[in-house]
């Protein structure tokens, strides 16, 4: 047990009796390792969302893998303090590689924390706009509204503006409408309010107001809004606006296209 | 009229006829719906709860409007009784039925209690009487040292209970009762008609099918309350 290990008459460095001691630490280790994973898991997913504490119990078990291996190799009689500084040279080349990674990571933590969106959530981060299918530790993944896929990560979402399009029970639904000045604007905001308390859609409470916002270049504009379910928001918006055309058309209300009237002053020589 | 349509019958309600039309598979028919019911020789006709119309599972809540709003003074009591549109339910008459058809008598509304940013929507019922009326005695009692002005009462739809009588168009809802401590008000449910027949509900996983949502969903939608706290304004 005190003499070197021989493998086919090539001397090994170290004895059966450190290398025994050293597969049992490596084996304690690996247990607790597993166990604590376990544990941390088993009470942190209580806690915290599922993918944040599978990842501590990950991180957690391979801390201990490495404190095993470190302890495997001492008992073989290598000097772990060489391998600590050289894991912590290595350490800082990572650590410099990984910054991204790592503010990725802590910015998903945070994510997880404040709460801005959620799966399934329809939103608008960094200029893509769709529903939000996960968010993991690094990146944020996002649907777009014409099926692209977008991986954003996770220190972009943090950091720039996030509208999110169902954190409310209603939006609001504006319209500009222009109509002629030749058409009746009380009886065009009658027909509109009509349009709108026909619309299931749209809420009774907020209520909705029509008025005569702007006289432009060629058409006298009405301001148009109404609440609707956040869901329902673009349905809504689609559906009046649609039937608000219709009626103007049914009703005579003209909705005038830009023009200009030019007079020629002919000179009295031609 | 509620009640029973046999197999081969046609009925109007408020100015809507519907029929159950005999053939190879028999057929449930208003206006361009038409639905195949077999198995059945005879479908049930009763006021639909606030659920289903504009949109199953967007709100689970329903909003009376009292108008003219009404000032108690500290103390006082008051009782009133509205008269507020609902919809109407075809069913089958089996023990857990399934609802073939829900349709209004007036365009089905909405709106939110509350802040439109974070307050509660609800199915508005409009009053008015007629085809599809259900009567709902509310009972309004004040605690509060001041005098209170109120214009709605909000409750879960679980709480606004809906009684009819076939061979008539009379349904009346179980009595709310409203106390009002300055700043929410606690409605709870109160007696229940006499002489009225509850209407029929389908079963939890009929409309958990119907609202493609998950099981999680339903159970907060369908949970009975005991009392619903009224805290951002009357």
């Amino acid at each position: 047990m005190t003499s070197n290990i021989d493998i086919l008459g090539f001397q090994l460095p170290f004895t059966y009796g450190q290398l025994y001691s050293g597969v049992v630490t490596l084996v304690f280790f690996l247990v607790l390792g597993y166990i604590l994973k376990t544990l941390i898991y088993r009470y942190g997913v209580r806690a915290l969302p599922k993918k944040i504490a599978e990842s501590i119990s990950k991180t957690t078990f391979y801390i201990f893998i490495f404190i095993g291996v470190l302890g495997l190799l001492g008992s073989l009689g290598v000097d772990p303090t060489s391998l600590v500084v050289a894991g912590g040279i290595a350490g800082l080349a990572i650590g410099f590689a990984s910054r991204t990674v790592v503010s990725n990571l802590l910015s998903g933590l945070f994510l997880y924390i404040d709460r801005p969106i959620k799966e399934g959530d329809p939103v608008e981060v960094e200029g893509v706009g769709g529903v939000v299918e996960d968010i993991n530790i690094l990146s944020t993944r996002i649907t777009s509204w014409d099926g692209v896929f977008h991986r954003i990560p996770n220190e972009k979402v943090f950091t720039t503006v996030i509208k999110n399009f169902s954190k409310t029970t209603a939006r609001r639904v504006e319209y500009r409408i222009g109509i002629s000045y030749n058409s009746d604007v009380d009886r065009a905001r009658e027909i509109i309010y009509e349009v709108i308390s026909n619309e299931p859609l749209a809420l009774v409470e907020p209520g909705p107001q029509v008025f005569l916002d702007s006289l432009g270049e060629y058409s006298q504009v009405l301001a148009v809004r109404f609440w609707a379910p956040t869901p329902q928001w673009f349905t809504a918006k689609t559906k009046v606006l649609q039937k608000i055309k219709e009626a103007f058309d049914r009703e005579g209300i003209e909705i005038p296209y830009p023009h200009r009237i030019v007079y020629v002053r002919e000179s009295a020589s031609s | 009229m509620y009640g029973s349509l046999a197999l081969g019958e046609s009925l109007d309600i408020g100015g809507v006829k519907i029929s159950f039309l005999e053939g190879d598979i028999p057929r449930y028919v208003r206006d361009g719906y038409e639905r195949h019911v077999a198995g059945v020789d005879r479908l049930m006709v009763h006021p639909a709860p606030p659920i289903y119309l504009p949109i199953l599972g967007l709100f689970r809540h329903v909003m009376i409007p009292i108008s003219p709003a009404i000032t108690v003074a500290p103390g006082g009591e008051v009782s009133i009784e509205k008269s507020v549109l609902v919809d109407v339910a075809v069913s089958t008459p089996t023990e857990e039925p399934q609802y073939i058809d829900v349709f209004p008598m007036e365009i089905p509304k909405m709106a939110v209690y509350g802040r439109s940013a974070d307050g509660i929507l609800c199915r508005y019922l409009f009053e008015g009487d007629g085809a599809a009326s259900v009567k709902v005695k509310i009972n309004i009692r004040s605690d509060c040292r001041f005098p209170i002005t109120i214009s709605k009462v909000v409750v879960p739809t679980s709480l606004f209970k809906i009684f009819y009588i076939e061979g008539s168009v009379e349904a009346r809802a179980a009595d709310l009762n409203l106390v009002l401590e300055c700043d929410v008000g606690v409605v709870r449910v109160g007696k229940y008609p006499e002489g009225y027949k509850p209407v029929p509900m389908e079963a939890e996983q009929t409309l958990l099918r119907r609202m493609q949502l998950e099981p999680g969903i339903i159970k907060r939608i369908l949970t009975q309350v005991e009392e619903f706290i009224m805290d951002r304004g009357f």
